[in-house]
């Protein structure tokens, strides 16, 4: 149900998805203040987020390039639609259907996406031209992940030569994506980040040696934020986590938690179990990853059920049955993709309700 | 909202814009046939799992003489398919405790019988005085457990629950269900809980001062032997035997995929590696990866929130290229089903029918 301004969280409906107004505009003056003498600016990930009026909120607070990345061109739409007009899909486009989506977009935005193709790079051209329209690209350059992108800087050129030829297609920049698992101390997010962000400064380079000028160098994420600033040709960095925070990225303690799962004590089966009214299908688990609960020692999460959660205390459960917890999540953006909507909290009330509109766009 | 570009009725189904869920209606309903012979055989009534498809044209098609009323897991859910008269009853897997859900379980029992989980003598107080207020007789079952990790009330303390839900007189007892453990990633001990059902049912057999169970039910479309094997069941609660999923078909031969996710490659980039356009937010990954349908020798390695990667076995070869349509049967079909917007209903490869998820997303 969908709660009245000014509910106290107490009486919200639960299972319900909040976020904590202060903690999240915390974590967007952060950003603005440490990117504020940088060339290097926030182009935040629209994927953990979806929902433009939080975007818009950042744009406001400062630090960005004034525009987001999305993942997919139905995700980008919601964010033009939302008024946002500097977007970079950070997806390979590869169908007729969605590039002529891109298409009719960069008409309404200055929209950008990612290649690692000639083909895909032949048909975007084809598409763009026949309709008249101009369709920026950025090359997406593999540095951790061995997932999209080019393997080596001389692809690079080759993609950057044959953009620079084809009509309808403007060769705009490279990116890269990187990846870190665990719990990084501070130096070895620098020394990690910096060698595979500069992978992708090798394939600029490369590309701006052959004669093709290279104006976006979009890289980064939650772990480099604080290492890209350092590097002085990387032009924005594609923060993801941080703005709602998840307990995957702890080790980042300049921000705070913005997105918490709400959730109720329905059954308590003995002296030290407790059992919430909400499970993995809500919060969503890949891996077996487990949220935590929030301030309260010696409860952990003991395991997950398609609807349902069972806490254990190390002494006896102080939860009682009609007792609310709250809950950070193990990964952020895929439990956001699971809920239609934030209820944004301070001082504990509702401020406002504001719908994921870029909720299950995966398209 | 999931936002596709639509396609007409007649489409081949490889054209749609992916990641697409596509349903197979001539799997769909050999599917439903498959389970309703197999439990008719073993005269134990069908109880369909809404909340493994929660969408309200399949329940449609799921309704037959062998089925039983539904269940869901949620109030919302119940909510959600509450519009449909000709339901016998409606069975919430689920306990309510706050006093806004259960005066939503009142709510809906104005509309549609729809029975409510208790398991505490304080939730049978609450949804008594609750039912008194809305001047409905609410039906309410007791699920049983007798592991801590449950709802479920233990089997010797499901007597005591049972005769103070008779003693009010706005509450109906239907019966008892098997409640399920929470144990993401681990199998589910089907045996365990039917024994405690079986203790709660022996204690209700064994005493005349007890109401009658109409429902003794437990469920897991996996277990289908097992339930079958349990002449004492009057009903078996599956969910997922409908659409087919990953696990289930491991275990249930018979079961096709009738639900399946088109994907498209997006990137190829190393010999015997590509990358698919569906990841963990187009196949809910939370139990385990999907399958590759569409190309042998193929299998998931590993999804990323957007991305899925797609590899070829040593020695296999195949005809896999940037744009290529491959199909991936997901793991999960429950959890899968909750992320999507639209069902592309397709009989013979060509789109018939584009159905809502009406219920997705209704965790309250």
């Amino acid at each position: 149900m969908i709660p009245a301004i000014g509910t106290p969280v107490e009486d919200l409906d639960t299972p319900a998805l909040i976020v904590d107004l202060d903690a999240l505009e915390h974590n967007f003056a952060h950003i603005a203040e440490l990117y504020s003498d940088s060339v290097c600016n926030m182009r935040q990930h629209a994927k953990n987020i979806k929902t433009p009026v939080i975007l818009q909120k950042q744009i406001s607070a400062g630090g960005t390039v004034g525009g987001v990345c999305a993942a997919k061109v139905s995700e980008a739409e919601v964010m033009v639609e939302g008024g946002i007009t500097d977007i970079l899909i950070t997806s390979q486009v590869v169908t007729e259907d969605k590039i002529a989506r891109v298409c009719a977009m960069s008409r309404l935005a200055d929209v950008k996406v990612a290649v690692d193709d000639e083909r895909n790079l032949r048909l975007l051209s084809a598409l763009s031209e026949r309709s008249r329209s101009d369709v920026g690209v950025v090359i997406e350059v593999n540095t951790s992940m061995n997932r999209a992108g080019i393997r080596a800087p001389e692809r690079g050129i080759d993609l950057a030569r044959l953009a620079a030829e084809l009509p309808g297609i403007t060769f705009r920049g490279v990116m890269s994506h990187q990846s870190i698992s665990g719990d990084p101390d501070r130096e070895t997010r620098f020394i990690e980040g910096r060698r595979w962000i500069q992978m992708c400064l090798d394939a600029k380079d490369a590309i701006e040696d052959a004669g093709f000028p290279v104006e976006i160098v979009s890289t980064g994420e939650t772990f480099t934020i604080d290492v890209a600033p350092h590097m002085p040709e990387v032009t924005e960095v594609q923060g993801g986590t941080y703005a709602l925070m998840g307990v995957n990225c702890a080790y980042m303690e300049d921000f705070q938690y913005a997105v918490k799962i709400i959730s109720t004590v329905v059954s308590r089966p003995d002296d030290s179990a407790a059992i919430g009214d909400v499970g993995y299908r809500a919060l969503a688990a890949p891996g077996g990853a487990l949220p935590s609960v929030e301030g309260e020692d010696g409860i952990s999460v003991d395991s997950l059920g398609p609807d349902h959660i069972a806490l254990k205390s190390a002494g006896p459960m102080p939860l009682e049955v009609g007792d609310q917890f709250t809950l950070l999540s193990a990964q952020q953006d895929i439990l956001v993709n699971r809920w239609d909507r934030f209820i944004a909290v301070r001082d504990r009330h509702v401020e406002a309700v504001w719908p994921i509109l870029a909720r299950g766009c995966h398209h | 909202m999931e936002r596709p570009t639509f396609k007409p009725v007649g489409t081949p189904v490889e054209e749609l814009d992916t990641p697409a869920l596509v349903v197979d209606l001539d799997a769909l309903e050999d599917n439903l046939q498959t389970a309703r012979s197999f439990f008719s055989e073993a005269k134990i009534g069908l109880r369909p799992r809404l909340d493994a498809h929660l969408c309200r044209e399949i329940a449609h098609v799921q309704m037959g003489d062998w089925e039983r009323g539904f269940a869901v897991s949620t109030i919302a859910q119940a909510e959600a398919f509450a519009a449909f008269t000709e339901i016998e009853d409606i069975l919430i897997l689920n306990v309510a405790v706050t006093r806004a859900a259960i005066a939503r379980v009142a709510a809906l029992n104005q509309r549609v019988p729809a029975i409510i989980g208790v398991n505490s003598p304080k939730g049978v107080a609450r949804l008594a005085e609750a039912a008194e207020a809305h001047r409905v007789a609410i039906p309410a079952a007791i699920p049983i457990s007798a592991r801590v990790n449950s709802i479920g009330a233990p089997p010797a303390a499901a007597a005591d629950l049972a005769k103070l839900i008779e003693r009010s007189r706005h509450l109906h007892f239907s019966g008892l269900f098997a409640a399920p453990t929470l144990n993401l990633g681990e199998d589910d001990d089907v045996s365990a809980r039917l024994a405690a059902l079986l203790e709660a049912q022996d204690i209700f057999s064994s005493r005349a001062d007890l109401p009658e169970s109409s429902i003794i039910a437990a469920g897991g479309s996996a277990h289908y032997r097992e339930l079958a094997r349990t002449p004492w069941l009057t009903e078996a609660i599956i969910g997922s035997y409908a659409l087919g999923d990953r696990r289930l078909i491991e275990r249930w031969p018979q079961i096709r995929p009738a639900a399946r996710i088109l994907a498209t490659v997006m990137s190829e980039q190393e010999p015997g590696l590509v990358w698919l356009d569906a990841g963990q937010k187009a196949t809910s990954i939370d139990t385990g990866l999907p399958m590759v349908d569409s190309v042998p020798g193929a299998s998931i390695s590993r999804m990323s929130a957007e991305h899925g990667g797609m590899v070829l076995e040593d020695g296999a070869s195949w005809d896999v290229r940037l744009g290529s349509k491959v199909w991936l049967v997901p793991h999960d079909i429950a959890n899968t089903v909750n992320v999507y917007d639209y069902i592309h209903a397709a009989r013979n490869g060509k789109l018939e029918a584009v159905w809502e998820v009406a219920a997705r997303g209704r965790y309250d």
